[in-house]
Parts: structure tokens; C-alpha cells; sequence
């Protein structure tokens, strides 16, 4: 019998990468050398250059840049590069008996000789042309190297010419010369291990990196023989891996990467940091390689979750003399002249509308400075906007805008701004409209205009804030002004003239009690009571969910019919006050107030069920994320549809519909953040961002990792426009800090196709604007990212669990970085994978999961883990079954309750008692396997948990809780739990890290203890695997362990519903080399294991006669295999997933020859 | 939450505070010498990179229980010098690691170095002798057969152990070569390094001839803790109270950055002459 693997994908860490020229990258993950267009990031071409072994390093022939030297491991291959074709120059890999650190091509005429530097701190002259070893020299000192650098500082390269800087494990660099292997220089001074060294032939610098987290520069002289210490950089929190140094304008710079994923940049001549690149992934585990452009100042680094990042540098690299003129070449800025009427008249606030400024003065003047002609007008003054105002602006079309502002005395102008062209300087429309008749004296420039403004509260409260909501069409404007009880009032905005009043809302007691943020969300819901499922009987429900000053959270359900059509003018007052349905207090910092809110849906239909994210800028530096269930919604109706007798009774119970789901951090730097602006954004004011020609997937728009495009935020005294696919800033203004009134708007540069930001702010009294030159690239999404492998975000940290669901084409993966992320195969015409949906919400690693069908579209799926976290989501396939349509957060259960969720906590408890109670004692138990098992109509789950018990739960659809039924106890942690159906009889299976197997009937779960089949494993079974045999009674149970050794058995279920095992147990031991981390049956007689010896191997079995012989063995790219699994195709293929560090896909098929 | 967190988690690490053991590697020695008998009819023990000391803490209240005239030598791998008077060693034992950078590649190359160049000191300090042993901890990974091979060359017997104190996920295993039998030719040579072997061919890359030793699980299944469970913080009935660890780590290379990044340093510009770091700076 024989077999074949085709190996079909492979991710893993970017242990490698350089600049083949400014438009090309090579990059080395695994054993795969591949050609990377550096625009697009996509990969041109690639290669299996060092099977069996990781790529460390690639060093390109300096004189012919299409030979390329990789190296990695002990072995090395020569490729070279045409037409962007890579091929081998020589036959075989050169395997040496050393690990190799560096490779040098050296210049003898015919390109033949390399000097290859190894870990024991010895050199070899590599001849390539007779593939022989020409001369070995050795160091006078013997010692282990992490790292070395081989360099020559003299014109002609001969072998004698060549120096090594060796970086020792005793932390000093050694510089030696290849001549005789003497020592000519000891470098002492770091504390640590050395990690890499860097070698400048300009400076003659060298550059050492350390377990110490700094990086020194020496000087060094090799006339004299004499080094020094030049500088000392500390500015990583953890080990600093790699270092590079460049040139620009004769100033040296140096760029250094580290453990903690941050990217520092240094001016070595100033011997200053200039920059620190921060948190430029959040999840990842480490950053492994780095290379510079210096034609471009652009450098790469290569990720431990197989991601390329590019940074642009320029930014940064701005020599002093620029500095003192201005920050940037394509940035200016301008002190904005405007003559005030009275000398002691001063700017309070400002908007940017359609390039023009408008600016309110404290003696109540709105003034208007159209930028294209510099003209100032005066709007209108008023007495009443004096001394303080609020503005607010909306754009009810791109060319009209309708500007809200709030005064002192509670009055609230509201103008109409209309332009008759966006980029001419034509005369606007200026339209003040009147609600309550209160008319005052309008400005003469206005005179031939509608000369009608409007007032709409009775002047008593000042106007604290004022916001503008929309929704779909609708404009809303939240007025606050109480802050003795807290009224809010809504109003509609009605054919641009006219605010109808629709909602009066509560704001809860707080300092500052007003909103600074808020958003509606809608939702579709069958009138309840109704039967019919006519659209027309839909209800539109609009909730609308507002932040506080003090950084509280309030839900509110507005009793609001959504209908432009009817014109009904009912009598407002009679509207009642609502209160919050939910609020959860102290989400932010310090009581930081919430700057924005959005609300994100993530379906893609308007159906009745809709699926939320909302997410809150925040002024301590977070955004958070919060998910709003419509799940929640129908459930709450039901609930108030029962009665209204015992609404006390069922109000604490009210079910949480808003859950955080995570806080995230732009940038470890950011104080605060104000706005963002996603892809796609649906705001006129940013239609002008939208690529028209850029199709984005139904996914693409909404993922929200993905579709959050640009920040708007402050540091330090510092205002920034951050981008989240370049991860940097696009600008920067030393304003003075967020406590300003600011505005920004993006303008259409009239000569060519870039942008033009503008951001003008309040400072001394007075306007100043910054305006800079923005390219297209700059704010487009690079086109095929999403779809790259390369760039798509996928697990930062080791992944744990895999499996297929329901067929071959999606594959569910879980990690240590609490992320589950569910990836589509496509291998129709060439194999791809787009990870589409990430489930977020464990607060630990993720150990398992498991699926259970509800009907033919839709499964649940149970995943579980780490603090005890249990998470239940729905699946929810198309109508032909093929794709995933969306996938929905049902229930969660979780040692830690979310923050500050205080009433939210006596609900839950009084929920699920019992979980708590089992748990208290002893709350960080892991969950370390589950599976589902049907009984009656409801699912059941059962536990394996790191505490050794057996937890067993009835999952009620219906109330969606959680029942625990049963638990069991023993001595020993259980690892792995499956269910085995013989004969419509379901049993339980559990199995721990004593290698026992413990066996229940699951129909008597009750009081059952169960029988056990003791030490198939010597030690912990890290995974099992079942099959039924033919005859159906009997079934063949395969376990694997740390033990290195596959035990089969095979067991009968007695009449009497006792286990019994048939054969004795087999034992296959030293399968592998090391801990085996999968099993998996393709046959009865035929199964895989996998192994921490990443060895894939099939094996054909002969349990009669207790034999077994491989079939065919893989060699695994990904170390640390956690989990296999396995799913049959068409015509005798079998496909293979298995994930550790990193993940790869395989299928095997049988060959019978 | 809190201080009691680690013992929540890690039940051999709060075993081993309890206990007095400078670190919870003691119980993996413990467990070893349950299966293996490591110290019957020993004399001279060298404990090989010996730093924090559980081992030799095992090694001298085993060895010292009934007799005095017992020898330990530890000392950590680079200083290592040949062992005075011409008496050799009866046990060598190696706990030690190198701080593993994430990479697996290469941390287990270097864990195999360190085991190669603890077994040269061992060819220079072990009794030729069926019953001398060599203990030392492996990372089982993609090359520890060429490891296995190579051991077996210097030894009659040798054993993969996990003692269940070491965790069930964990890379982490003992190498137990009993029977110390050097091939005839060979001189103990401390100029080089020993070097592990090469793949003799493709085909022990992704064939069934590579070297596998047998696995045994080390410490009593029923009496010792299972490093995997999560126990509650009262064991046996007993109340638990809050044991502080016998060691902290002594100046860890990071010292100088840990304390630059307190004081907001980092970034900053190293000055020697104002900095009150200058107690740590650079020895020349």
C-alpha cells in the first residue's frame, strides 16, 4: 500500500526577508522562499528552497542580484531569480554539521566562493562550483554563538580581508579575522546574550543587539585595533532581536525591532530615538525579521502570525533644518486672519463646511472665511451665542449642510448651509430657520435670503452639548440641556426647515451629565401578537444608545415609527420620558468621557435579526467594542409581552443586550481618541475616501478589524491622523492638546488626485490651520490585502484547535490569542483561504469546541477554554448551504464579569446559581475538551475540565441557558471527551492524564459511575479518535500521547450496557520521536498520527496480529502540532489540517499499486 | 487574584515553596530517581549548570541521608574544569536551558548543545561503569533523534522520561543514559565540541529509519499531584496560607532596562554622568 501527500498551504512566522530592489521583497517562512510585489504585498512566485528546514536567512549576491543564497538550520541552497521564476543553481541542499549564522559572497571574479560562518564560532570557504569545502578557520576562542556578522572593511575581498564580529553567548562581540582566526577586538558591555550584529562599511559601526533590550554602537578602528562604546540605546521593553542601520543624507539611522513588538527608530549621530512604531499588531506574539529599503526609507518586517508589515519612513526622517521651517514638505500651516467687529471679540469656536470656516466669536458673531478668496462675511450675530456655543454640523447632501448651535440661554439656531457648487466659489444659500417664532435681527449680507433662523427651546438651561444621529436617511439632533433632571430631547429633522420633536429621554445622574455621544440603530421586528409575516407589519424599532461625560453607556428603546410619509404633527408634549433600558456605568478610565459612537451592523440583510458592533472612542486612549444582539431584543419583548403585572419580577432579570466584547488600543501613545472614519463610510462628508472602482466583498465591509480605515486622536499636546492599514500617522499638529474646539475636513486637490486634509483649531484666542497634501495611497485600501495571505490578520499566537465544519471548505481554528477565526477554503481553480469571520469574546486560550446541527442550515457551535469560558454561537449557512452567511454570539459564560457591569452581575447570578456555586471554589479550571450529544430536543454538553471533573449541561434553546445535569469527579485532569453512538445508544468517553479511559452510558448520566479502562497511555492522552466498525457493535478507539505510543482497543456495548473490550489493548510504541498530538482514522485499518516531531505519518494497521508499518510520513512545516483534523473528499482524497505554530494544509491520497 | 494566582495554577510550584525547593525542577529529580533508582550506591555526583540549586538541594538530601562521605560537585557548564584527584563521578545530572527564544528551531539546537557539551564534561567525569548514569533535559522536537543516536553511542541504555511534575503539554523531557561505555577509540577532548549527528539521508527525514528510544513516565501515578489539574487552594482539608518563592531571579540582563523604564527613561539619551543608573553601567 502507498500513498501520496500533496501539500496545498503553509503559514507560519516570517522568519526572513529583504529588499531584492525597491520594488520587490524576498521573504522566508518555513522552507518557502517567496517574491513579494512590495506595492500590493501580494506574493509574485513561490518556492520550496529548503525543505525540511525553516529559511533564516537571505543573502542576495551583491554584483548578480538574481543569485540568491538562503540559508537556515545547518543548510543552505543556492536559487536564482528570473523572470521572477525562482530555480535551483545547485542540485542537492548543502547540509553542514553546524548551524549557520551568516553567509558572505565574496568577490573572487567568478562568484563561486562563499564564507559561511557557523555557531561555533567557525568559518568555511564554500566552493560552489566544485561544492567542496576549501578552508575551515576557526576562532581562538571556542564558544556558542547566537549570532555573527561577516564583514570586510577593505577595498579588495579577499578571503584574508574578511573580518567576523562574533556575538557570543558570554555577551561580548569578538571581532576576528579569517586570516588566522585571531582575536583582534573584545567588545564588552552588554548584559546579555548578543542577538544579532549589524556591520556599517561607511561609519564603520558596529551595531550589537542584546538580552539586555539595548543596542550598542562601537566604534571601531581595526589600524589601531581599537573599539569603543560610541552609544547605548535603550527603548524596547523586551529582548531586541534584530537591528539594521542606513543612510540618509550622510546621517547614519538605525532601525531596531524586539520581543516587544515594537519597531524603534534611532538617529545614531544624535544618539536619540526618533521614533518608536507601537503596537503595530495587537495579538501577535513576536516580530522575527526586518530589512530596509534605503532608496525608499521604507522598512518591512516579518511576523510571527505569518504577516508582512511596511512602514514608510520619511515621515519620520525629517532632517532638522525641514523641522524648523515645517514638519513636512507637503504640510502648511496658517494663522487664519479675521477682523473682529470689537477689539475684545475672540474666536470661541469653529466648523470646516465645504472649505469654508465658520467660527463663532464670544460676543455671539458667526463669521464665515471662504479659503478660496479669502473673504470673511459675517452670517449673523446674535447676543445670544455669546459668551459661550456649541456647533454641531450635518451634511444632508454633499452640497448642503445643517449646522446646529447651542447656546448659553438654551437656545438653539439651526442654519441651513447650501452650496450651489462644492469647489467653485459661487454664492451659498444661507437658510435660518424658526420653529418657535422668535425672530431677532439677521445680518444685511443675508438680506435677500430667507430671513427666518430658529429658536428652539425657551431659553432657561444652557445647552450643554448638542449632537447630530443619523440614520439611514433621517437626520436626528440630540439636544442636551438639563442637567438638574437629566432631559434630553430628540428631534427629527424634517425636509431640512423643520425639527420635530420625537423623544424625550432620561439621562441618569452623573457629574456632567450629558451625552457627548451617541448613535441609532434600527431594528425590523414583527409586531408582536400579530401572526402575519407581511413586511408592512414589521415594526421599525429604533433604539439609540448615548456615552455620557463621565464615560456611561446607555441603551434606551425609543418608541419611534420610522415614516417619512406621514406628516402627522401629534402634540410633543404629551411624549413620555424614557428611561435608559440598559446602562453600564464607568466603561472608560477614569470616567473618561465617550467621544463617538458607532454603530456597525454585521449582517448583511435587513432581516429581523441583526447583529451590532458598537463601537466607543474614548477619551482615555480605548476604543471598546461592545455587541448588541437582536437576540436580546426579541427576547426582551417576550418578556414584556407576558405581563405587566410582574415587571419588577422580571426586570432584574432583563437579559444584558450589551456585551464588551473587547478594548482595544490604537497606539500604546494615543491619550485619546475622537473620531473614526471607517471604509465605505457612509457619511457624505467622506464620500470623497471611497475608492467607486474598489468592489469589496460582503465580508470585507464587514469585518470591522478591516473596515476601521482612519483616527482622528490626540497625544500630548498633539492632534493626529492615524491610519489603521498603514498603522502610522498621515498627520500630525502641535495644536495644544484635545481641550479646543477643532474641526477636520478632506478636500479634492484641484490639480491633481490627491487629497487635501485640513484641520483648523481655536489656539490663543484665534484660528489656525493646518492643511497637507494627502496621497491616494495613502487613504485607499491597498486593493488585494484582504484577499493576500500575507497581510490577512490571522492568529498571533499559537493555535490550538482545529477543525473542519461541516465540509471541506471551511475550517474553524482556535488560539492561544483567544481569537477563533473560521476560514473559507477555495480550491476550485486555486487554492486559497480567506479567514471571514473572528469570533472574539474568550478571555483565554481557546481548547476546544464542538458542532451540533439544529437543522440543515444552521449549527451551533460550542467553544470553550481557558477561565473557565464557555461561548455558544450560532452558524448560519446560505440557502444552498454551500457558504457561511453569518455566524451569531448566543451565550457566554465566564468567570470575570464585564466591567463595571454591576446590576448586570446580580442578573447573571441569579441566572446560573449553579455555575458559580460549582465554579467558586475553584474559578481558574480550564475547559479542556467538549462534545455534544443530542437528548430529547435539546442539546447537551459535556466537559472535560482541568479539575477532573466531568461537567455535564442541558443547553435550553428556548431560554438559552445553561442547566447543569451531572458532574463527576476524578482524581486526575481530563483531557479529551467523545461521544460514541452504537445501535441509537449514545455513550460518553472520557480520557485523562492518567491514560485511563473512563466510559458512560449517557442515558443514565445521573448516578452512573463509570467503568474504566485503565492505562491505554503511560501518561496524558493528548487526543482520541473513534470508528465504528462494520458489523456496527463494535467500535475501535485509538488514543495518543506523551508517551510517543498509538493504543488501539476495541470495545462492545454488552446487552446489559456495560463496556467490554474485545481485544486486548495494542500498543504502538516510539511512533514517534516525540509527544503525539493527533490521531485521526481514514479507515478502519488505515489512520494518521501527528507528533511534536513534526512527522505527519498514515499507517496501515493489522490489529490481529499487532502490527502496524507507515504508510507514507510527511515532514510537517508547522512545530508544536496541537491539533489534526481530517475530512474525506471525492475520489479517495483525504484532506489534512493541522495547526501549532502557524497552520498547514495537506491531502493524502491512497495509491494501490 | 494576586499573589495566590501562580499557586492556583501551577500546583508543583507552590508544592516546591511549601517544601523548601529552590524551584519546582526538584520534583521532576525526585520522580526521575523513583523510576530510575539514580542514587543507589552513589558516591559522586556533578550537577551540571546547577543555578537556581533544586537539583543539588535533591542531590545532597538524598545522598547525605545515611552516609557523609558522599560528593557533589556543581557548577555551572562554562566554568567546568576536570575533576581533581582522578576520581570519577558516578552520576552527571544536567537541568539546564537556555532562555528560549519562541523560534523552536532554534532553541532546540541550542538545548541539544547544551546537552552535547554537558555530555563532553561527562566523558571527562564519568565512571566507565554499567551503572553510571547521565541525566540531562531535552526539547523533544524535529531533531531529537539525532540526539538519541548520538547518546547512544556513549551509553548501554538510553531512556526518555517525563516526570509527571513536568507538564503535559510541554516540550520539556529528561534524557536517562545509564550504562556509561565510550566507543573504543574514543578520547575525551575538551578543544572541541561534540556536534550531534546529520541525517544520513532523505529518507530519515521522511522514512521510518530514524532512531526512537523508549518513553517511560517517572513518578507515582496515584500519590503524585497531576501538574496538569487545577486544584483548590486547600489541599487535604489543609488551609491554605501564601508561601513566598526562596529565590528571585539575582541581576537578570534586563536589570538596567527594567529600571531605565521605571525612572521613564527609555528613549532617552544613556547619559553616564547624570544618570543615577551609573551603578550599573558598563564594565570595561
Amino acid at each position: 500500500m502507498e500513498g501520496e501527500f500533496l501539500p496545498l498551504f503553509y503559514k507560519g512566522p516570517i522568519t526572513s526577508c529583504e529588499y531584492l530592489d525597491s520594488e520587490k521583497i524576498l521573504i522566508g517562512y518555513g522552507p518557502y522562499l517567496s517574491l513579494i510585489d512590495e506595492s500590493s504585498s501580494e506574493e509574485i512566485s513561490k518556492f520550496i528552497a529548503l525543505k525540511y528546514r525553516v529559511i533564516h536567512k537571505i543573502v542576495i549576491n551583491p554584483t548578480l542580484r538574481n543569485q540568491i543564497c538562503i540559508f537556515g538550520q545547518k543548510a543552505f541552497n543556492l536559487v536564482s531569480l528570473d523572470n521572477n521564476i525562482f530555480s535551483n543553481i545547485i542540485d542537492q541542499y548543502v547540509e553542514l554539521d553546524d548551524w549557520i549564522l551568516d553567509m558572505y559572497w565574496m568577490e573572487d571574479g567568478k562568484n563561486s566562493l562563499v564564507a559561511i560562518l557557523l555557531a561555533h564560532n567557525k568559518c568555511i570557504i564554500y566552493n560552489l562550483q566544485t561544492n567542496t569545502i576549501k578552508k575551515i578557520i576557526e576562532c581562538s576562542q571556542k564558544c556558542m554563538l547566537y549570532t555573527a556578522k561577516i564583514f570586510n572593511n577593505k577595498a579588495f575581498e579577499e578571503e584574508e580581508n574578511l573580518l567576523i564580529a562574533s556575538g557570543t553567548i558570554f555577551n561580548e562581540v569578538l571581532i576576528w579575522s579569517l586570516k588566522n582566526g585571531t582575536i583582534l577586538l573584545n567588545l564588552k558591555g552588554h548584559q546579555g546574550v548578543i542577538f544579532n550584529i549589524e556591520y556599517s562599511h561607511q561609519t564603520n559601526n558596529i551595531y550589537s543587539t542584546s538580552d539586555d533590550r539595548s543596542i550598542n554602537v562601537w566604534k571601531i578602528n581595526l589600524n589601531d585595533q581599537s573599539g569603543q562604546l560610541y552609544t547605548r540605546f535603550y527603548g524596547h521593553d523586551a529582548r531586541v532581536w534584530k537591528c539594521k542601520a542606513f543612510l540618509k543624507d550622510n546621517t547614519e539611522f538605525l532601525c531596531s525591532i524586539g520581543e516587544d513588538l515594537k519597531c524603534c527608530l534611532w538617529n545614531v549621530e544624535d544618539k536619540s530615538l526618533i521614533y518608536r512604531l507601537d503596537a503595530m499588531r495587537k495579538g501577535s506574539k513576536n516580530i522575527w525579521s526586518l530589512a530596509v529599503n534605503e532608496a525608499k526609507l521604507q522598512i518591512v518586517t516579518g511576523w510571527a502570525d505569518g504577516g508582512l508589515r511596511k512602514f514608510d519612513l520619511n515621515h519620520y526622517l525629517i532632517s532638522k533644518e525641514d523641522q524648523n521651517d515645517s514638519a513636512d514638505k507637503r504640510q502648511e500651516s496658517a494663522e487664519l486672519e479675521l477682523n473682529l467687529e470689537n477689539e475684545k471679540d475672540f474666536i470661541r469656536s469653529t466648523v470646516l463646511i465645504n472649505s469654508r470656516v465658520i467660527c463663532c466669536t464670544n460676543l455671539g458673531f458667526l463669521y464665515m472665511i471662504d479659503l478660496i478668496n479669502q473673504q470673511q462675511k459675517l452670517l449673523f450675530k446674535s447676543i445670544l451665542l455669546s459668551n459661550f456655543n456649541t456647533m454641531a454640523k450635518n451634511y444632508v447632501d454633499t452640497n448642503h449642510c445643517c449646522l446646529a448651535i447651542g447656546s448659553l440661554k438654551g437656545f438653539v439656531y439651526l442654519l441651513n448651509l447650501k452650496f450651489q457648487d462644492k469647489n467653485t466659489g459661487d454664492l451659498i444659500t444661507i437658510d435660518c430657520i424658526n420653529c418657535l417664532g422668535i425672530e431677532e435681527e439677521i445680518a444685511e449680507s443675508n438680506a435677500d435670503s430667507s430671513t427666518k433662523f430658529s429658536l428652539l427651546t425657551h431659553g432657561s438651561s444652557k445647552i450643554f452639548n448638542i449632537l447630530w444621529l443619523k440614520c439611514h436617511k433621517s437626520s436626528f439632533l440630540l439636544v442636551c440641556f438639563s442637567l438638574l433632571n437629566g432631559l434630553t430631547h430628540l428631534y427629527e429633522l424634517k425636509s431640512s426647515k423643520q425639527l420635530k420633536l420625537v423623544a424625550r429621554l432620561y439621562l441618569p445622574a452623573c457629574k456632567h451629565r450629558w451625552f457627548t455621544s451617541a448613535a441609532i440603530i434600527t431594528i425590523k421586528s414583527p409586531n408582536v401578537g400579530e401572526e402575519s409575516t407581511d413586511s408592512e407589519n414589521l415594526r421599525q424599532e429604533m433604539h439609540l444608545i448615548g456615552g455620557d461625560k463621565c464615560g456611561n453607556l446607555h441603551l434606551y428603546r425609543l418608541d419611534v415609527v420610522l415614516d417619512s410619509s406621514s406628516e402627522d404633527c401629534e402634540d410633543n408634549s404629551e411624549l413620555k420620558l424614557v428611561k435608559p433600558s440598559e446602562s453600564i456605568s464607568n466603561v472608560t478610565k477614569e470616567n473618561s468621557p465617550i467621544s463617538a459612537i458607532y454603530a456597525r451592523n454585521l449582517n448583511q440583510t435587513d432581516g429581523e435579526i441583526l447583529n451590532y458592533r458598537i463601537i466607543c472612542c474614548c477619551k482615555d486612549g480605548f476604543y471598546r467594542i461592545f455587541e448588541l444582539n437582536s437576540n436580546c431584543f426579541s427576547e426582551l419583548d417576550a418578556e414584556e409581552s407576558q405581563s405587566g403585572e410582574s415587571e419588577k419580577l422580571t426586570k432584574p432579570m432583563a437579559k444584558s443586550m450589551l456585551k464588551l466584547i473587547n478594548k482595544y488600543q490604537i497606539n500604546s501613545y494615543i491619550d485619546l481618541i475622537e473620531e473614526f472614519i471607517f471604509d465605505s463610510d457612509e457619511r457624505k462628508e467622506y464620500s470623497l475616501l471611497n475608492n467607486v472602482d474598489q468592489k469589496l466583498s460582503f465580508w470585507e465591509k464587514n469585518n470591522l478589524e478591516l473596515s476601521l480605515k482612519l483616527a482622528l486622536c490626540f497625544y500630548g499636546d498633539k492632534f493626529m491622523l492615524w491610519n489603521f492599514q498603514l498603522n502610522r500617522a498621515l498627520f500630525e499638529s502641535k495644536c495644544g492638546g484635545a481641550n479646543r474646539s477643532w474641526d477636520f475636513e478632506f478636500m479634492e486637490s484641484r490639480n491633481d488626485e490627491n487629497l487635501i486634509f485640513r484641520f483648523v483649531y481655536v489656539k490663543s484666542k484665534s484660528i489656525s490651520e493646518n492643511r497637507k497634501v494627502l496621497f491616494r495611497s495613502e487613504i485607499e485600501r491597498p486593493m488585494s490585502q484582504t484577499r493576500n495571505h500575507l497581510c490577512q490578520i490571522f492568529h498571533g499566537n499559537t493555535i490550538t484547535i482545529n477543525k473542519f465544519i461541516a465540509s471541506s471548505k471551511y475550517l474553524l481554528t482556535g488560539s492561544e490569542d483567544t481569537q477563533l477565526i473560521v476560514t473559507k477554503i477555495n480550491d476550485d481553480k486555486c487554492f486559497n483561504l480567506v479567514h471571514e469571520f473572528h469570533l472574539q469574546g474568550h478571555d483565554s486560550v481557546i481548547k476546544c469546541m464542538d458542532f451540533y446541527p439544529l437543522n440543515e442550515a444552521e449549527f451551533l457551535l460550542i467553544t470553550a477554554g481557558g477561565k473557565a469560558n464557555i461561548k455558544i454561537w450560532k452558524i448560519i449557512f446560505s440557502q444552498n448551504r454551500e457558504n457561511i452567511e453569518r455566524i451569531i454570539s448566543l451565550y457566554e459564560f465566564k468567570r470575570k464579569l464585564l466591567n463595571g457591569a454591576k446590576n448586570d452581575s446580580k442578573s447573571s447570578i441569579s441566572e446560573k446559581p449553579w455555575l458559580y456555586i460549582d465554579l467558586k471554589s475553584n474559578p481558574d479550571i480550564r475547559f479542556m475538551d467538549v462534545c455534544v450529544i443530542k437528548k430529547d430536543s435539546d442539546p447537551v454538553l459535556c466537559f472535560a475540565c482541568s479539575d477532573g471533573c466531568i461537567r455535564i449541561f442541558r443547553y435550553s434553546i428556548e431560554t438559552n441557558k445553561l442547566y447543569l445535569i451531572n458532574k463527576y469527579e476524578y482524581p486526575k485532569c481530563l483531557l479529551c471527551i467523545r461521544r460514541l453512538t452504537i445501535n441509537d445508544e449514545s455513550y460518553l468517553l472520557a480520557f485523562g492524564t492518567d491514560g485511563n479511559l473512563l466510559f458512560w452510558r449517557t442515558n443514565s448520566l445521573d448516578d452512573q459511575i463509570p467503568q474504566i479502562i485503565s492505562e491505554l497511555n503511560q501518561s496524558g492522552i493528548n487526543d482520541v479518535d473513534l470508528i465504528l466498525l462494520p458489523d456496527s457493535r463494535q467500535a475501535l478507539v485509538a488514543t495518543v500521547g506523551d508517551d510517543t505510543c498509538l493504543s488501539l482497543v476495541k470495545i462492545e456495548v454488552s446487552t446489559e450496557q456495560k463496556v467490554k473490550m474485545v481485544s486486548q489493548i495494542v500498543k504502538f510504541e516510539m511512533s514517534h520521536a516525540s509527544a503525539i498530538a493527533g490521531v485521526r482514522f481514514l479507515l478502519p485499518n488505515l489512520m494518521a498520527t501527528v507528533s511534536k516531531d513534526q512527522r505527519l505519518v498514515v499507517w496501515k494497521i493489522d490489529l490481529e496480529n499487532k502490527k502496524k508499518s507507515p504508510v507514507k510520513v510527511y515532514f510537517c512545516n508547522v512545530p508544536d502540532v496541537s491539533s489534526l483534523d481530517i475530512i474525506k473528499l471525492n475520489d479517495g482524497w483525504f484532506r489534512f489540517s493541522l495547526v501549532g505554530v502557524g497552520m498547514e494544509i495537506i491531502d493524502f491520497k491512497l495509491i494501490n499499486r | 487574584m494576586g499573589r495566590a494566582s501562580k499557586d492556583k495554577r501551577d500546583i508543583y510550584y507552590r508544592l516546591a515553596k511549601e517544601n523548601g525547593w529552590r524551584a519546582r525542577s526538584a520534583f521532576k529529580l525526585l520522580q526521575i530517581n523513583e523510576e530510575f533508582k539514580l542514587f543507589d550506591n552513589v558516591k559522586r555526583v556533578v550537577d551540571l549548570c546547577a543555578a537556581p540549586g533544586s537539583w543539588s538541594q535533591v542531590l545532597s538530601r538524598e545522598l547525605f541521608r545515611d552516609t557523609n562521605d558522599s560528593k557533589i560537585v556543581a557548577v555551572d557548564l562554562q566554568k567546568m574544569a576536570p575533576l581533581d584527584n582522578g576520581e570519577k563521578a558516578d552520576l552527571v545530572v544536567c537541568d539546564g536551558a537556555p532562555d528560549v527564544t519562541g523560534l523552536h528551531d532554534i532553541d532546540e539546537f541550542i538545548q541539544a548543545q547544551l546537552v552535547l557539551a554537558a555530555l563532553n564534561i561527562t566523558t571527562h567525569v564519568l565512571k566507565t561503569s554499567p551503572d553510571s548514569k547521565f541525566v540531562a533535559k531535552i526539547f523533544r522536537g524535529k531533531d531529537i533523534t539525532l540526539l538519541f543516536s548520538q547518546l547512544k553511542c556513549f551509553f548501554n541504555k538510553v531512556t526518555v522520561s517525563k516526570p509527571r511534575s513536568s507538564r503535559n503539554s510541554s516540550i520539556e523531557a529528561f534524557i536517562v543514559c545509564e550504562g556509561y561505555q565510550p566507543p573504543l577509540d574514543y578520547v575525551p577532548n575538551m578543544r572541541n565540541p561534540l556536534l550531534d549527528q546529520k541525517y544520513s539521508s532523505l529518507d530519515e527525514l521522511e522514512g521510518s529509519t530514524r532512531f526512537i528510544v523508549p518513553f517511560i513516565a517517572c513518578g507515582d501515578l496515584n500519590s503524585s499531584y497531576d501538574s496538569d489539574k487545577t486544584y483548590p487552594l486547600s489541599l487535604d482539608g489543609k488551609e491554605y496560607s501564601f508561601h513566598e518563592p526562596l529565590c528571585q531571579p539575582i541581576s537578570p540582563p534586563y536589570e538596567k532596562a527594567k529600571l531605565m523604564r521605571q525612572q521613564n527613561q527609555l528613549g532617552k539619551q544613556d547619559d553616564e554622568h547624570n544618570s543615577k543608573l551609573s551603578d550599573l553601567t558598563i564594565s570595561n
